[in-house]
């Protein structure tokens, strides 16, 4: 029997900007959905954040990184939203969609018209998300944040950073796709539930919300400490050694976390030192931490004459939890990710070839929609008006005269 | 409102996993509206359970904070299911399972029999998810794992840090919390499938992996492709460095503490206008922002300097600015929006008392999210073994004296 996607008779009409949103149905789209991303007319709102826009040769909002890989698998049309035509050409686009997706502040939706329930009322099973920064309703519901802000708001800067050091944070953009992972989820929870019952909802997921969930214990630790968490840095309350030691080579680290004094001996073995291994003052945990800058230099004598990769090798063959610090170059060249064929590389007619992460789990009976591409700006613009939507070329015409769904970019008009 | 309400309402989840990952995975599911048995070994269940802080700071394994948090709603039952006279019981629990999930390292469940072949037998429907640091083939897939092996191997470790100092972990255990959650995600699609197609699955789940799949739309490899060196982390900044890229998004000290600065597009000028600093709004600063990046740091800091975390962000937000605080764990369990949101919610435990639990992403305006308290262990095994299965009470007694149940 030939393997299928999970979610391939959906629709989903994409409003979403950015990393979070798009992080979300980009998920979806590797898992079979078909993905209409309604572009902005005035082009890509996150080029000014992203790399490699820049171009002589014009059309750079078609090589915009960023886009380009949290827009894999969708289709693009533009439409204007302000524009009555091009709300009632969203609208129909929503009647024949299962889900309708949105990222803006809570206001914006409601100044379309475009409320869930004006939405369902053209598609009464309509599963709609919303996904503030803070939550729809509340004192701060109409605060604007972006995912790392969301980070400090919500705790994890405050449980980031190195011993005693300031409120740090995960590089990247770590709240916007931990949210999107949980939007990917709750969508699917929610389509899961309308095959049972038949009814649709109105599913709002807050970006704040989500990272809090992820440090869920630290708020229990609170009530039963009185105290705030500190900073730890590598460390691990408990374990220890547990850290990243300085191997061969620039800014080449090696992760290392002893969680047994099996481990230990089997590390002292590693290292071969005999020192460390024979003094009884450090075969327990409680005591090893006593001696922190004996340890500390004995392993980076050692780690320190080889490279991260084959410290790492060296220390799993001896059962040790050791990783390097990988690099993207790392990453790029390394057998298992190869082996595994994690990665997901594209071909791009604007922006070449590009290669970005795939999917965190693997199908052994479904399949799913991978090498497939971001969209150029409103590339699928034609095709959705005529074959999904039924227009006419005379009314096409039109539309796209009148910059309702622009096929280039039109200047931005702040109002 | 009835649990019944809720999206995976009747589903049932087996929980053979033990710490962090399988907990978030399946407290994901419960959130949901599933009922989750968690299966844990006798007298020291879950590891979760070992791990501190523990409530007035004595270890006891009903009184663990990740336990009490990642557990809540779940039920309990002691079964060694790695000890052979297991066998049948954990066999007939999977019959009756939609899901189970598991993090034994790769090859373990073959070698007690329990390859998802077998176990799909006499049910088809069966969806196996199998969480582990590295995957279930590949050639680390026997290596040894924890939270930050896997988020330095993830990529990860190397972005995150100030750039003349060590990479750093970020905080808690991101990388099998997100392990967690790309199990729920594949989860409710493997049941969305079954739904079509009436056959389970057996999922892959990498913690790895999970976490370098955060990497999305950070142009993290073709950034290596382009320039030939490998992004690096650059302290409370992103981690792009395009002269022309879009800045600030950091934190900054302020009057009584930190608070996290950052660019929006949608109002360039907003943080000239806010501060009053014409520099912030000028062409060579904002054509070249990611350049300026440390001027625009000072200029910031000394408008900051004379407030209060809360006054800039109330005098940012009123501006269309998105500056946010840097709260502690305490703050954000009890600033307004959480307060409002009833983010947080009682719940009465018999050991610790009552203690205010986060709730979940996952809540309906409809119904309310069933605040109920992690199970002591084995807090179920009457209901489950002797009610559900009849199991008979003399058989139930022999396997407790072996240490099976």
């Amino acid at each position: 029997m030939p393997k299928s996607t999970p979610l391939s008779n959906i629709r989903i009409a994409d409003l979403t900007n950015v990393i979070a949103g798009p992080v979300a149905t980009r998920i979806l789209g590797h898992m079979g959905a078909e993905i209409l991303k309604v572009e902005l007319p005035w082009g890509r709102a996150i080029g000014n954040i992203a790399m490699h826009g820049d171009d002589e040769e014009g059309r750079a909002y078609n090589k915009v990184s960023t886009f380009n890989e949290v827009n894999r698998t969708k289709k693009s049309i533009a439409i204007d939203l302000t524009q009555a035509t091009g709300k009632e050409l969203f609208k129909e686009m929503v009647s024949i969609s299962d889900i309708v997706i949105q990222n803006y502040s809570p206001r914006v939706m409601g100044n379309l018209g475009l409320t869930y329930e004006d939405l369902r009322a053209v598609k009464p099973d309509v599963i709609m998300v919303s996904m503030p920064a803070l939550g729809l309703e509340g004192p701060w519901s109409n605060y604007i944040s972006f995912g790392p802000g969301t980070d400090a708001l919500g705790g994890l800067s405050s449980i980031t950073g190195y011993k005693n050091g300031q409120p740090h944070k995960p590089g990247n953009f770590y709240a916007d796709h931990n949210s999107g992972f949980h939007v990917a989820t709750g969508i699917m929870a929610a389509l899961f539930r309308r095959y049972q019952t038949g009814e649709g909802q109105h599913l709002e997921i807050v970006l704040r919300e989500a990272t809090m969930s992820v440090i869920g214990e630290y708020f229990i630790e609170y009530q039963f400490t009185g105290k705030e968490p500190e900073r730890i840095g590598n460390d691990h309350p408990v374990f220890y050694p547990h850290g990243i030691f300085q191997c061969k080579g620039d800014d080449s680290w090696i992760a290392i976390s002893v969680e047994s004094d099996q481990e230990w001996q089997a590390l002292c073995e590693v290292i071969e030192s005999t020192e460390l291994r024979n003094d009884k003052n450090l075969s327990e945990v409680s005591l090893r931490r006593l001696n922190r800058e004996k340890i500390e230099l004995e392993i980076t004598s050692w780690t320190k004459s080889k490279s991260n990769k084959e410290a790492m090798h060296l220390m799993q063959i001896r059962g040790i939890r050791a990783g390097m610090v990988a690099k993207a170059s790392d990453i790029l060249s390394d057998a298992h990710v190869s082996e595994r064929n994690y990665l997901d590389t594209v071909e791009h007619p604007d922006a070449g070839e590009y290669t970005s992460p795939g999917l965190p789990f693997k199908f052994d009976k479904s399949s799913t929609n991978l090498g497939i591409r971001a969209p150029m700006f409103s590339e699928h613009t034609l095709p959705i008006l005529s074959d999904l939507l039924a227009r006419d070329m005379s009314t096409i015409d039109s539309l796209i005269d009148k910059g309702t769904t622009p096929l280039e970019p039109i200047d931005r008009v702040y109002s | 409102m009835a649990k019944s309400e809720l999206a995976l309402s009747g589903i049932k989840i087996l929980d053979i996993s033990s710490g962090y990952a399988g907990g978030y995975c399946t407290k994901v599911l419960r959130d949901l509206g599933a009922d989750v048995i968690k299966v844990e070994i006798p007298q020291i269940g879950d590891i979760c359970r070992s791990f501190g802080p523990f409530f007035n700071n004595e270890p006891n394994i009903e009184t663990s904070a990740p336990h009490l948090y990642l557990n809540a709603g779940k039920k309990s039952i002691t079964l060694d299911v790695t000890n052979p006279e297991a066998k049948d019981i954990f066999l007939k629990l999977c019959t009756e399972s939609d899901i189970l999930v598991e993090n034994f390292k790769p090859g373990l469940m073959s070698q007690m029999g329990f390859r998802y072949d077998e176990l799909s037998k006499p049910n088809p429907g069966l969806i196996m998810c199998s969480l582990t640091y590295f995957g279930q083939f590949g050639p680390y897939s026997n290596f040894e794992g924890s939270d930050i092996v896997s988020y330095a191997m993830s990529g990860y470790m190397h972005l995150t840090g100030d750039e003349d100092k060590e990479p750093m972990k970020a905080g808690g255990r991101q990388a099998e919390y997100q392990c967690g959650l790309a199990g729920s995600m594949s989860i409710i699609a493997a049941l969305i499938a079954r739904s079509l197609s009436g056959h389970g699955d057996h999922i892959d789940v990498s913690a790895t992996e999970a976490l370098t799949s955060t990497f999305d739309g950070v142009a993290y490899f073709q950034t290596y492709h382009k320039t030939g060196s490998d992004p690096t982390r650059a302290g409370t900044r992103l981690i792009t460095r395009e002269p022309t890229g879009a800045y600030p998004s950091t934190l900054l000290p302020c009057k009584d503490g930190w608070v996290h600065v950052h660019y929006s597009p949608s109002n360039p000028e907003g943080i000239g206008f806010l501060t009053g600093n014409e520099r912030l709004a000028d062409d060579e600063v904002m054509s070249r922002m990611r350049e300026h990046a440390d001027e625009i740091d000072e200029l910031i800091t000394e408008w900051l300097r004379d407030h209060t975390r809360e006054e800039v962000q109330t005098l940012a937000q009123e501006v269309r600015v998105p500056f946010t605080m840097v709260q502690s764990i305490e703050e954000t369990m009890s600033d307004p929006q959480n307060q409002h949101r009833k983010f947080f919610a009682p719940i009465e435990h018999e050991v610790v008392g009552k203690m205010s639990y986060p709730t979940s992403p996952f809540r309906l305006k409809t119904a309310e999210w069933e605040a109920l308290p992690a199970p002591i262990l084995g807090q179920n095994n009457h209901e489950i073994y002797e009610q559900d299965l009849k199991i008979c009470v003399s058989k139930i007694i022999d396997l407790k004296t072996k240490g099976v149940v």
